[in-house]
This record gives structure tokens, C-alpha cells and sequence, in this order.
């Protein structure tokens, strides 16, 4: 700008330097570079949204296209190659049925809660999620999914597996329904069993059993060949294998009184004793040191561990692991599942709520819509036979497992030991808002102790560790 | 720019050497306009989440309950330097640890590879190509391909250690838990695919710095009497002073900034003891959901590698000087 306050180019256009032409070519050039740093700048803004206004964002998302209503679906199962087909398949007949275009978002089941989380933060979430553990209570907690209490029947509630819809509910809020029931039953090998010189039709009930039968195995077992196989990685998910164990010993580190208040003691006896016995599984090579879940299937599937805590779906994992183990009936020859042993701090055996379930975001606009499809997936042929019975969970409802049409997968003697004895003996852990937080931490510790840390000096820091979590 | 700084003032002297400077769109606002989306994509792309990330840090966001989001001043930046808990400090030691190790292992090997390579070999180019292969293979590929080859149960590391037998004497009975025990051998694990694939770096960059130094020099030094060391220590290193220093600050600070191979081999355990600096953020905001405390160790993060790279250039400076 000059002095005068006119442009360069207005100045010479004014005394004739400038055609009427060049002029506007300026002002369209500048007009283009403008409008293209306002995009920018837009797009460098703060995308944060109130839950109202995501509210409109999800409705222009999950709202009607040219009369084609859309749905938009988040879950794992479109994300792992072994069930992205049969997913799919189900999912087009619901489409064709309903008129609906589902926008199916398949995410890594180890990245879900991270995902979920950002994208109804960023205003944009899924109308429908596929849940698992704690996610239902960190969300639902946090306000992100909507409460179905009022849509479930009672036809349901009553024909569903002990603890399946607890595992959804937090301070009182239904905020998950149970799509597959997948709790760990404690698996034994037979063949292990008895290359040991112990009965395969009697596994351990107890852990004095259980260590009995663990040095007898010890002894006579390869040194590749672990009596049991415990998941001691640094995810969130190995907690799922060890509740049972710290239950079994007494322990009760961290107690929710079904209103959101924690009790927290993670140096209590009962806990002190399962983290010791740990240790001493470790110690005395009884277990792989450092093994996650995945890996300690494929050695159990290959007859290098004898005993281990698992879901009814590891029946389709063996078969995909091991070519001796492609039927069920072969699997059923080899393993055997039962409730874990008891110990000094239970009754009757225990196991962790580890459910797969489904919610609604509180921002879908068409909820009816929504739960529309949770009882496609929970009730409808095409999902059950192409998907979840391939899956190995249980069905979401206690009386298709065990009467009518699907009830002849689930006929042999592990999937009726599921039915029967495990399942019941689920109990959720203390699922909260704060829960994944507190894993993070209890993980850690899980591994140092593991690893020959002291398990009372290392659990009374966890202790600490876990009421900051909480209590700030 | 030195032509803008002369007596009659920048933009004046151009139009004086250049007499259509500043007429219409040749001018400074031709240079506007076209640093304009550069600027707007810098200002996108790094100062915004700089921006937002430090803004976070005087936050209490968690996206467990994010309603509850307050300002609380510098509350988290004492919580995090002072409180045990939120293991912070141990992040930053093995952050050092690791990127001094694996800089400083792989800085000596990739020299003495850029040595052999620097040599009139057969085949030069295949062996210079395939020195430069691990480099080439993506970081999260040889992540795994490190955490099978240590897995305890079948990595064939383990395979050649409990099957060294020497006259009877068998070092390694049993296989070791490399991502076990009290994470010794995890760090040492991770420092060693570190180095495997951060030294044909050095090589390749000192290689090219070898190429350049002066024959007549070290021809020289040759007839003065200078043995292989005297050369290499007064000719050839002095000449590679600021390839070296280039090239150890950068692969400093990007090793103190490893994701991929620790996240992929070890999630920073067993326990703490492979929790580096950035893994550690990451899990703190994204695994916990504590964003403003991640936000918060990520500011501090930043200004302690600033902090570095500001002294360090200084000193290889300053020796550069000398």
C-alpha cells in the first residue's frame, strides 16, 4: 500500500498504467489466494464439539441420503481377516431388508476404546459399537452412549447368561447388551495329563491340585513344555486372565459398590498370596516368562502347555493353528475345559465377565434405527450362522445355545462346560470410567513381579499408583 | 537476503537493481502470496497442535470424563516433575540411555562400515547396497522381526545361544526371557535392533562425506611420516567434524523420539523398563486417556530436546571453531 492509502494497482490503474483487464486479473488472483487461507485457517480451527452440537454433526453423518437411511457401525470383527467376510455378508441382508446403507468401520480390537473415544470427542461417532471388557463403562461413564434400559425386553433378560447384561450396566444405567459370551475357562490338555501320569478325565478342581499336578508335570515334562500358561504382557487384556487367579486367592484389590465408589487395597493378603504364586510360576518355570496370550494358544494348541485360562472360541483357534486339530471333535479329544480351581478366598469357582457387547452412541440420531440392528446381530439367522457360531462365542441368548437350530454346535463337552459351569461363575471386575487407566498400571506391576520384583513393596506402590488414578 | 540490507532499505535497492521490481505482482506482495499456503500448512500442521498441545497442558482433560475438563494452571507440569506416580523421570533416564547407547554403537559401526565401503572393493555397488538394507526396512517391520527372533519360546536367538556347546560347557542351558525377568535383557533387545537398523545411516552419510575428502592431503600427511591413525584422526575425521555432528544430532533426537521399535517389541515393558519418553506419552494419552497430562510431558519433552539440540550444536560449534 502507498502512502495515500491506494495500492500499488489501483494507484496505476488510476493513471492509466493499468488496464481494466490486468486489474481483475489481480483481483482474481488475490480473491483465489484468499479464499483458499480462509480454508486453511478454517481447517487449523478447533474442531472440539459440544455433545449438542455433535449431535448435528452425527445426524448429517448417520442421517437419510437420497432416501437411503445410513448407519454407521464400529467394530473389530470387519478388521480381522478371519471374520471381515462373514460380517459382511450378515450386514448386506440387513441393508437389503431395511433400505439401509450400513458404513461398516472396522478397528483393531487393541486400538477400539482409543477410537471410540476420539471420534465422539470429535463429534463423530459410530451410531453402533461392538464392545468388549471395561469399554462399555469408560463410555457410557462418559456419557457417550445412550441408555438402553428401557428398548431391552424382558423375553431377554430372562433368557440371558448370569452376569451378561451387569457387565453392560454402570450405576445403574444399561448401557450395553451382550452380543457374544466369551468368559475363560480353564482348559486342559490331556495328552499333558497324562504324559505326566495323571488322570486327563480328572484336571485339578482346587490349587492345591493344580499345584500338585503342576510339579508332577514340571518333573516329568520337556523344558519347552510349561505346566500353565499365564498372559503376562502389558495389555490391558491380561488382567482378563488374572482376575480369576487373584479372586481364587482371596484377594479383592479394587471392590465397586455398583454406584461408582472404588474400594481399592491392592496389598491385601489374598492378593499378595496370587501375585506371590505368580512368581513363584515364573521362578520355578512353571510358566513362560514372557508370553502373551496369542503365543501361549499356538504353544498350547502344539502341546507345550498343559493348563490355561481361555475363551470358548479357542476351539476355532486351535483349529487354525494346529492341521491335527481342524474338527471339533478332534479338539474335544485332545483338551478338556473346567471352572478354575478353587482356592482359599472362594466358595464356587470364578471367572472374569469377558463379554463382547454392543452399544449406542448418544449422539445417533435414529436410535430405534440402531437398535434395530443390535437385534439383527443378536437375533437374526444370518448373523448367527455366518458369524457368531464360526466365532466360537456363546449366543447372546442362554436358550438358542442350548434349544432349536443352533443348538448343535454347542453340543459338545466343551461348549456344555462353557454353558454349564463357566459362565455362570462370572463376575465382572471393577469396571469403571477409571478402570482402563488403572490397568495400565496394574499390568506394569503384573510384569515387574513377575519379572522377581517384591511383591509386597511392588503392590503396596501399585496400591498408591491406583488410588491416584482415582482419587486424584 | 544481504540485498536487502543495504542503505537504502530492502525493497528499494531491488527495485534499483531490478527496475521492474514491485511493479504489480512482482513485488513483496507476489511473495506474500506465495509463501501464503506454505505458511497456512506450517501453521496447520505444526504450530496449531504445538499450540493446542501446550494449552492442554494447563488442562485437566481426561477423556474418561471429559466434561470434567477444567484449567488448573500449572498443576500437572509439579504433579509430573515431582510425583513418583506418573513416572516421568525413569521415561526421560532410559530415553538417554537408549539414544546414547544405539546412537553412539551404531555411529562406530556404520563409520568402520563407511571405511570398508569407502575402499576400491569387487561388486562395490552390491555391497554398498546391501549395507544400507536394514535401513531401507520399515521401522515397525524390523520391530517384529526383533521380537521373534528374541521370542523366548521360538526365536531362533535364543535357538544359537542354548545350542553353543563348548567341550561339554554349555553357557546358555536354558532359553532366556529376553521380555522378561527385571527387563535388562528388553533393553538390551530394543538397543540392538536400534543400532541394526539406525547404522547403514552413518554409513551412508559419512560415506559420501569419505568421497570428499582431499587425496592430495592425505597424500601428504602420507610423505610426512603419518601412519593409517594419524591420517585418519588430523585429516579425515577433522573433514567429517560437521557431517558428524549433523548426522549424531539428528539420529539423537529421533532416537529419543523411538516409537515404532519399542511400542512393537516390548509396550515399554517388561514393567517400566523399556518405557522411553514417547512410548510413555503415548500410553499416557491415549492407553490411560490422561490427555493433559500426556500434553504435559510432551511440553516438557519438547523444551528439554530443544534445550539439547541448542547446547549441542554449540559445543560442535564452538569444537568446529577450534
Amino acid at each position: 500500500m502507498t502512502m495515500d492509502g491506494k495500492g500499488e494497482g489501483e494507484k496505476a490503474f488510476l493513471e492509466g498504467k493499468l488496464s481494466r483487464r490486468a486489474l481483475l486479473k489481480r483481483a482474481a488472483y488475490l480473491g483465489v489466494a484468499t479464499s483458499l487461507g480462509s480454508s486453511l485457517l478454517a481447517a487449523c480451527g478447533d474442531n472440539t464439539a459440544t455433545p449438542a452440537a455433535s449431535g448435528a454433526t452425527g445426524t448429517q453423518a448417520s442421517g437419510s441420503a437420497g432416501g437411503t437411511k445410513s448407519l454407521k457401525f464400529a467394530n473389530w470383527a470387519s478388521a480381522e481377516t478371519a471374520t471381515k467376510d462373514n460380517i459382511n455378508k450378515a450386514l448386506a441382508v440387513f441393508e437389503k431388508d431395511n433400505n439401509v446403507k450400513i458404513e461398516n468401520i472396522g478397528i483393531p480390537f487393541d486400538q477400539v476404546l482409543q477410537q471410540l473415544t476420539t471420534m465422539t470427542n470429535g463429534g463423530n461417532p459410530p451410531d453402533v459399537m461392538q464392545l468388549s471388557g471395561n469399554w462399555p463403562y469408560a463410555l457410557g461413564g462418559a456419557g457417550a452412549l445412550a441408555d438402553l434400559g428401557s428398548l431391552v425386553t424382558d423375553d431377554w433378560r430372562k433368557d440371558a447368561f448370569t452376569n451378561s447384561f451387569e457387565v453392560g450396566t454402570y450405576k445403574g444405567t444399561l448401557y450395553a447388551v451382550p452380543f457374544t459370551v466369551t468368559p475363560h475357562g480353564f482348559w486342559y490338555s490331556k495328552d499333558l495329563l497324562t504324559q505326566a501320569g495323571l488322570d486327563p478325565a480328572k484336571p485339578p478342581k482346587t490349587i492345591d491340585e493344580l499345584n500338585q499336578a503342576m510339579s508332577a508335570m514340571r518333573s516329568k515334562l520337556p523344558a519347552d513344555a510349561y505346566p500353565i500358561g499365564i498372559d503376562i504382557s502389558k495389555t490391558e487384556y491380561a488382567l482378563v486372565g488374572f482376575w480369576p487367579w487373584i479372586w481364587t486367592f482371596g484377594g479383592n484389590p479394587m471392590a465397586d459398590d455398583g454406584k461408582g465408589n472404588v474400594t481399592i487395597n491392592w496389598a491385601d493378603d489374598g492378593t499378595v498370596a496370587a501375585f506371590t504364586w505368580l512368581q513363584g510360576l515364573v521362578k520355578n518355570k512353571l510358566t513362560p516368562p514372557d508370553q502373551a496370550i496369542k503365543a501361549e494358544r499356538e504353544l498350547m494348541a502344539n502341546g507345550k502347555i498343559a493348563f490355561k485360562l481361555d475363551g470358548p472360541y479357542l476351539t476355532g483357534i486351535f483349529a487354525n493353528t494346529n492341521p491335527n486339530l481342524k474338527t471339533v471333535e478332534a479338539v474335544n479329544s485332545k483338551f478338556g475345559v473346567s471352572t478354575t480351581p478353587t482356592g482359599q478366598g472362594v466358595s464356587k469357582p470364578v471367572t472374569a465377565a469377558d463379554i463382547h457387547n454392543l452399544g449406542i452412541s448418544a449422539q445417533a440420531k435414529d436410535k430405534a434405527l440402531a437398535w434395530k440392528l443390535i437385534q439383527f446381530l443378536t437375533t437374526s439367522k444370518e448373523v448367527i450362522t455366518t458369524f457368531l457360531i464360526p466365532q466360537g462365542g456363546m449366543l447372546p441368548r442362554l436358550s438358542y445355545n442350548t434349544t432349536g437350530d443352533y443348538a448343535k454346535p454347542y453340543a459338545d463337552p466343551i461348549n456344555q462346560a462353557f454353558i454349564k459351569d463357566v459362565i455362570p461363575s462370572m463376575r465382572p471386575p471393577a469396571y469403571g470410567p477409571r478402570y482402563s487407566t488403572a490397568a495400565s498400571f496394574i499390568v506394569s506391576a503384573l510384569q515387574e513381579i513377575a519379572g522377581g520384583a517384591d511383591v509386597k513393596q511392588r503392590l503396596t506402590r501399585l496400591n498408591d499408583e491406583v488410588k491416584t488414578v482415582y482419587l486424584g | 537476503m544481504s540485498e536487502l540490507n543495504t542503505q537504502r532499505g530492502g525493497f528499494a535497492s531491488l527495485r534499483t537493481r531490478f527496475p521492474k521490481y514491485g511493479q504489480g505482482l512482482d513485488g513483496p506482495l507476489l511473495i506474500w502470496i506465495l509463501l501464503f499456503p506454505s505458511l497456512l500448512l506450517l501453521c496447520g500442521i505444526i504450530f496449531y497442535p504445538v499450540i493446542n498441545t501446550v494449552l492442554l497442558s494447563f488442562q485437566s482433560l481426561n477423556l474418561s470424563e471429559p466434561s470434567a475438563n477444567k484449567w488448573v494452571g500449572l498443576d500437572n507440569y509439579g504433579r509430573v516433575l515431582t510425583n513418583e506416580v506418573y513416572g516421568f523421570w525413569p521415561a526421560v533416564w532410559f530415553s538417554i540411555l537408549f539414544s546414547a547407547t544405539s546412537t553412539l554403537i551404531a555411529f562406530v559401526i556404520g563409520f568402520a562400515m563407511a571405511l570398508v565401503l569407502n575402499q576400491k572393493l569387487r561388486f562395490q555397488l552390491v555391497w554398498r547396497g546391501l549395507a544400507l538394507t536394514p535401513w531401507v526396512i520399515p521401522y515397525v517391520v524390523v520391530a517384529y522381526l526383533f521380537f521373534y527372533m528374541f521370542n523366548s519360546q521360538y526365536g531362533i536367538i535364543n535357538s544359537i545361544l542354548t545350542g553353543i556347546n563348548i567341550f561339554g560347557w554349555r553357557p546358555f542351558p536354558e532359553p532366556l526371557g529376553w521380555f522378561g525377568g527385571n527387563g535388562n535383557l528388553a533393553v538390551f533387545a530394543t538397543i540392538f535392533a536400534a543400532i541394526w537398523n539406525k547404522f547403514p545411516f552413518f554409513s551412508l552419510m559419512l560415506l559420501a562425506g569419505l568421497q570428499t575428502v582431499p587425496q592430495e592431503l592425505l597424500d601428504a600427511a602420507t610423505v610426512d611420516g603419518a601412519g593409517v591413525w594419524g591420517r585418519f584422526r588430523h585429516i579425515t575425521v577433522p573433514t567429517l567434524r560437521n557431517i558428524i555432528m549433523i548426522t549424531t544430532t539428528l539420529q539423537i533426537i529421533w532416537s529419543l523420539n523411538e516409537f515404532a521399535i519399542i511400542w512393537a517389541m516390548t509396550n515399554g515393558g517388561p514393567g517400566t523398563a523399556t518405557n522411553n519418553m514417547v512410548v510413555h506419552i503415548y500410553r499416557t494419552g491415549f492407553i490411560e486417556q490422561r490427555l493433559s497430562t500426556a500434553a504435559t510431558m510432551s511440553t516438557i519433552w519438547l523444551l528439554m530436546l530443544l534445550a539439547f539440540t541448542y547446547f549441542y550444536i554449540r559445543i560442535m560449534e564452538g569444537k568446529s571453531e577450534v
